[in-house]
């Protein structure tokens, strides 16, 4: 359940045109302006878009009541109200296709919505009813019975009452539960749904759990938190987590996330002796982590174009600084510094830090989204010149017009812990970030550092936390988010609580040969997905496992490195380009021409062929050869004995097979 | 992402797959069966000055119409650059429209407005033309359904939709000295490694996921790419008789529309051929028409020969050519002598598949400031050459954050009269 406060301005009564009879009548606020949302009249394709429909225009999702109001009493001249024959107002002839409606018939006359609209136009089409000028929609409540959805409205006076005929229903999983305009539950599957009510400008959610079928999973005790939040859940479900990876494929998966490449020979040795924290200790306090993670991190913490900030970060994860120094370092001048446009930059801290898209608001409320454009602009307006003089600035910022007001500067309604007056807007944007009644910060980088090392969020997209975005398993980011925030924004031991769990260690194959998209696993994290690597990673891989670092000019200056940031996340590439450099770029033919490598190496000092291609393998793909390899590439390890072609040959295969470029 | 999009296309990919070798074998069709035709973009990077181009104002001050005399085009009433003759007498067998108008007058924000037929917004990047076109697949797997000469503008790309809809970037440009392809030429052991990795990868079972497939499917496509030398010759235009070269010009533009129509030839769906340099905030006379070569000469050669070229070939039928600015320059003549940004008036060349021929829509006023009839936005111009092609302009797309997108924008009017249906 969520509340929200609504916050409309109470404008004054409206004279009417015509004088009517005074008697108790509907408020046009949570009794009228509700039917156009529900009844899809103001939505986006229809007189909610931009310019409206037909010379009608709504606010998008009817959420500016009093323009809407306007619209309907006051454009030609009056004529949608007809106060002499109520039932001719074209309000009520339009959707009962009375007259000709491009949107055809949208309710009948023997409908609840015709005849709350008829005894509002009957009893004076007022904004607000006869008593409750004051009434301020505080709080929606959502339950559920059985199979139907019930939706209370609580107002500020302390009053309720039952408002699910007038809600807008939406199931984030319609697959698993679908709910219809009256509420109604249809379950249609085994997984999770949320089930999303908007009424007026507030949404409110609850969940639907339909178990998977078969015998009931009782997982293992474990002491692992996030297992423990994980294996709870997937007990919920009755869904069968993925059995762990073997060795080898885990081995691989913790190399190439914390080192950016695969284990060496002796390297796959050591781990399987120790525990795996201690391989994971001994990657993250290396020079490798900072390359692999920097490309990650950066974009968290710099503005895209921003390229001098690479050398702050890198130098944070190289010093395991909390995460939350760097978002002070965002407001400092000569620190990340953010620039530009003051909605791009509040957009920026939105998206990237707090994991919420507010910039939607930029141009229409969003349904089911909490930001309304207001509040979109004046937290804006705190990002413009914010450091001038060291206090929020006061300034206009963007004049709507003539007579109104300036926009004035505020945070985003979070439940915020009321700023110093006096304190710097610095201060007030890092405070408010990082610990103003909410945890979102540690909620939205806890779910992009299990999205590095799982492959997939919790929450996709990342940008886009939301009521009706919801976790794929909520329990699991909780632990995530209150373990990051415990340890102080602590990097590495966030990294570290995550690959020494089960979650990350379990395997990607899938249940069968065939079993690619679609599998309920993948989506409720009872499985993990194999990706194949990034073209930087490709090539930092073949490097290290030639054994020659000069294959590939590297300049580690930052410049660089921020460039690979930019292609390893946003690669600005196509697939196409991309294999056609693995392939025709002469990488791995240079590494193997180059004396001393790692696979002339094999060769040279094998006295067999089965030895020749078992450490060839133990090079390349970090296993030994299964009976079927053997049996079918012996004859080329034999040959690659005494002819350096063949063996390179038989390299470049292996080095280009779908196991080597995938991370499984 | 389109959850249907997405299954279609891992067929798409899983089938591809299987082996690109028996693809080898095949010779390439000479257009594909897809209901959808074959597009081709020529953009003048930089924005092109609509009135030394296609929008000329022979009554107007010096200072407006400026240093460059106008002429007649085969069209009335339609003054063309005295240096596009060719297209000049072409003119009758195109459209022409003269009447875009935009508030965007920055070089990206005209540009995305442009050639995603969307305002830019910080949200969401739109798919362009050529990654949305033949979004089920092209029918032909061997070639990429999108490839852009020499590169493709940043807003030239696949927006939200996946990388596999990005264009393929040939990294240089036919007429450049030493052109070829990027990485395109496989190393000599590379043939038989190949063999021993299909061995590997069937060893190894099916791909493990989605990704990987569609990892499988690029290789598979690099790799017939470059080892069969019949689809490496698609991108040789020395391959043409040398009088087809001659008719095209020298310079940059002229060979890439020709191999533009070479790569329409073997299967590819659109080609972006981006002309850089036309962004002439001095001395825009000599810009235009000296230099190697003059940018007006050529353009006006390139252009004339692709018709040309097309219609002899019978490919008008199934090909839709746009040459296209991200807005035009500011009529009167500055200090420098050149013009600057101006985006209330542009004009825009099309022809062939779907549209018709010497139909002109829009006029702007005495000075060419702004349209004074039939103003059309960029949207206008995106929705009408989606139509003319034949695509799907009423299909809703999928954003990665699930926000439902048509692919044309709400308020978007197709530019009827142009239209052959």
């Amino acid at each position: 359940m969520q509340s929200k406060m609504a916050n409309w301005s109470i404008a004054g009564v409206v004279a009417l045109a015509a004088t009517v009879p005074s008697m108790a009548s509907a408020d046009f606020r949570y009794e009228i302006a509700p039917i156009f949302a529900r009844y899809g009249c103001a939505a986006a394709d229809c007189h909610g878009g931009a310019t409206g429909r037909g010379g009608f225009k709504l606010s998008l999702f009817a959420t500016e009541p009093r323009a809407d109001y306007e619209a309907i009493t006051r454009e030609l001249g009056g004529r949608r109200i007809d106060f002499r024959t109520p039932t001719t107002s074209l309000l009520l002839r339009k959707p009962t296709r009375s007259v000709k409606h491009g949107g055809g018939r949208v309710f009948d006359q023997s409908s609840r919505a015709y005849r709350e609209l008829l005894s509002w136009i009957e009893s004076g089409a007022h904004y607000e009813s006869a008593n409750d000028d004051a009434l301020i929609l505080e709080e929606l409540q959502i339950t559920q019975a059985d199979d139907q959805v019930s939706v209370t409205a609580h107002f500020a006076d302390g009053t309720h009452r039952d408002v699910t005929h007038l809600a807008v229903f939406q199931s984030t999983a319609p697959d698993v539960a679908a709910v219809d305009e009256n509420g109604l539950i249809t379950r249609n599957g085994p997984g999770k749904a949320w089930l999303l009510a908007r009424f007026s400008s507030v949404s409110a959610r609850t969940r639907i759990n339909i178990p998977f079928p078969g015998e009931p999973f009782v997982p293992a005790k474990i002491n692992h938190p996030l297992d423990q939040a994980w294996l709870s859940s997937l007990q919920e479900q009755n869904l069968r987590p993925s059995p762990a990876a073997p060795a080898h494929v885990l081995a691989r998966r913790l190399y190439f996330d914390l080192a950016g490449r695969p284990p060496r020979p002796d390297e796959l040795r050591d781990f399987a002796l120790q525990p795996l924290a201690t391989t994971a200790d001994q990657l993250l306090t290396d020079d490798v982590f900072v390359e692999a993670f920097l490309p990650y991190v950066a974009p968290w913490f710099s503005q895209p174009g921003s390229d001098r900030s690479s050398a702050r970060i890198a130098e944070a994860l190289r010093e395991n600084e909390p995460l939350s120094d760097l978002v002070g370092d965002l407001f400092l001048p000569g620190g990340l510094e953010l620039k530009g446009d003051p909605r791009d930059q509040a957009e920026f801290v939105g998206a990237q830090l707090l994991g919420i898209s507010i910039g939607c608001a930029r141009c229409h409320n969003h349904p089911h989204d909490r930001w309304t454009q207001a509040e979109h602009l004046r937290f804006s307006a705190l990002f413009r010149n914010h450091r001038e003089g060291g206090r929020l600035v006061q300034d206009p910022f963007f004049v709507p017009g003539e007579g109104h007001r300036p926009v004035q500067p505020a945070l985003l309604p979070l439940g915020n812990l009321a700023p110093a007056p006096d304190a710097a807007p610095d201060a007030v944007l890092t405070s408010f970030i990082l610990d103003g009644g909410h945890d979102l910060f540690s909620r939205n980088i806890a779910n992009r550092v299990f999205a590095v090392l799982l492959g997939n969020p919790l929450v996709d997209s990342p940008d886009d936390h939301r009521l009706s975005n919801p976790p794929a398993q909520e329990a699991m980011l909780d632990v995530l988010a209150s373990q990051f925030k415990n340890s102080g924004h602590d990097l590495h031991a966030l990294v570290r609580f995550i690959v020494t769990s089960q979650v990350y260690a379990m395997a990607s194959d899938p249940p069968n040969d065939r079993t690619l998209s679609g599998d309920p696993a993948l989506r409720y994290v009872a499985r993990r997905e194999a990706r194949p690597l990034t073209r930087i990673q490709f090539e930092r891989a073949v490097e290290s496992v030639i054994g020659i670092t000069a294959v590939r000019a590297t300049n580690n200056s930052d410049r660089q490195m921020m460039m690979q940031a930019n292609t390893l996340v946003s690669a600005p590439t196509s697939p196409l380009a991309d294999q056609l450099a693995i392939l025709n770029s002469g990488l791995i033919q240079r590494g193997l021409a180059t004396k001393g490598n790692e696979v002339e190496a094999i060769f040279t000092f094998s006295a067999t062929a089965e030895q020749a291609l078992r450490d060839l393998f133990i090079l390349t793909l970090s296993r030994s050869p299964r009976a079927e390899e053997s049996e079918r590439l012996l004859p080329e390890a034999e040959k690659g004995l005494s002819d350096p072609g063949a063996r390179d040959d038989l390299a470049t295969a292996l080095l280009l097979s779908r196991e080597f470029g995938s991370i499984r | 992402m389109n959850a249907p999009l997405n299954r279609r296309q891992f067929l798409a990919t899983s089938m591809g797959a299987v082996s690109f070798l028996p693809a080898l074998l095949h010779s390439a069709p000479l257009l594909s069966s897809s209901k959808q035709r074959a597009f081709i973009l020529v953009w003048l990077d930089g924005g092109m000055s609509h009135i030394d181009t296609f929008d000329g104002k022979p009554e107007a001050p010096p200072n407006i119409r400026g240093p460059l005399g106008s002429i007649e085009s085969s069209t009335g009433g339609v003054f063309v650059s005295e240096h596009l003759p060719k297209i000049g007498s072409l003119m009758n067998q195109c459209s022409l429209i003269r009447s875009i108008t935009s508030p965007e007058g920055n070089h990206d924000r005209g540009s995305h407005y442009m050639l995603t037929g969307r305002r830019l917004t910080p949200l969401l990047s739109y798919p362009s033309f050529g990654s949305y076109l033949h979004l089920d697949g092209s029918g032909d797997d061997r070639v990429p359904p999108y490839i852009a000469i020499p590169d493709a503008h940043v807003y030239a790309r696949q927006g939200f939709l996946p990388t596999s809809r990005a264009p393929f970037e040939l990294g240089s440009a036919p007429g450049t000295p030493g052109f070829r392809v990027h990485n395109l030429q496989p190393p000599p052991q590379l043939e038989r490694a190949m063999k021993l990795l299909k061995a590997v990868d069937q060893l190894d079972g099916f791909p493990r996921s989605e990704s990987e497939a569609a990892r499988d499917a690029a290789l598979n496509q690099a790799g017939s790419l470059s080892l069969n030398p019949r689809l490496r010759e698609l991108f040789d235009v020395s391959k043409e008789d040398a009088a087809t070269q001659k008719a095209y010009g020298t310079g940059t533009i002229g060979p890439s529309c020709l191999l533009a129509r070479r790569l329409i030839e073997g299967g590819v769906r659109t080609v972006l051929v981006r002309d850089k340099g036309w962004d002439h905030h001095t001395n825009i006379q000599s810009s235009l028409t000296t230099g190697f070569p003059p940018k007006l000469p050529a353009l006006d050669k390139a252009i004339s020969a692709l018709h040309t070229d097309l219609a002899r070939r019978g490919m008008l039928e199934n090909v839709t050519v746009l040459v296209a600015s991200e807005f035009g320059r500011t009529p009167r003549i500055n200090p420098s002598g050149g013009r600057d940004h101006w985006s209330r008036a542009s004009s825009a060349l099309l022809f062939g598949a779907g549209i018709q021929q010497g139909t002109v829509v829009g006029t702007t006023d005495a000075r060419g400031e702004e349209p004074i009839e039939h103003p059309v936005t960029p949207a206008d111009v995106f929705y009408t050459v989606l139509s003319a092609l034949g695509a799907d302009t009423e299909r809703t797309l999928t954003t990665p954050s699930r926000r439902p997108i048509r692919i044309v924008d709400e308020e978007a009017i197709a530019i009827r009269e142009i239209l052959t249906t």
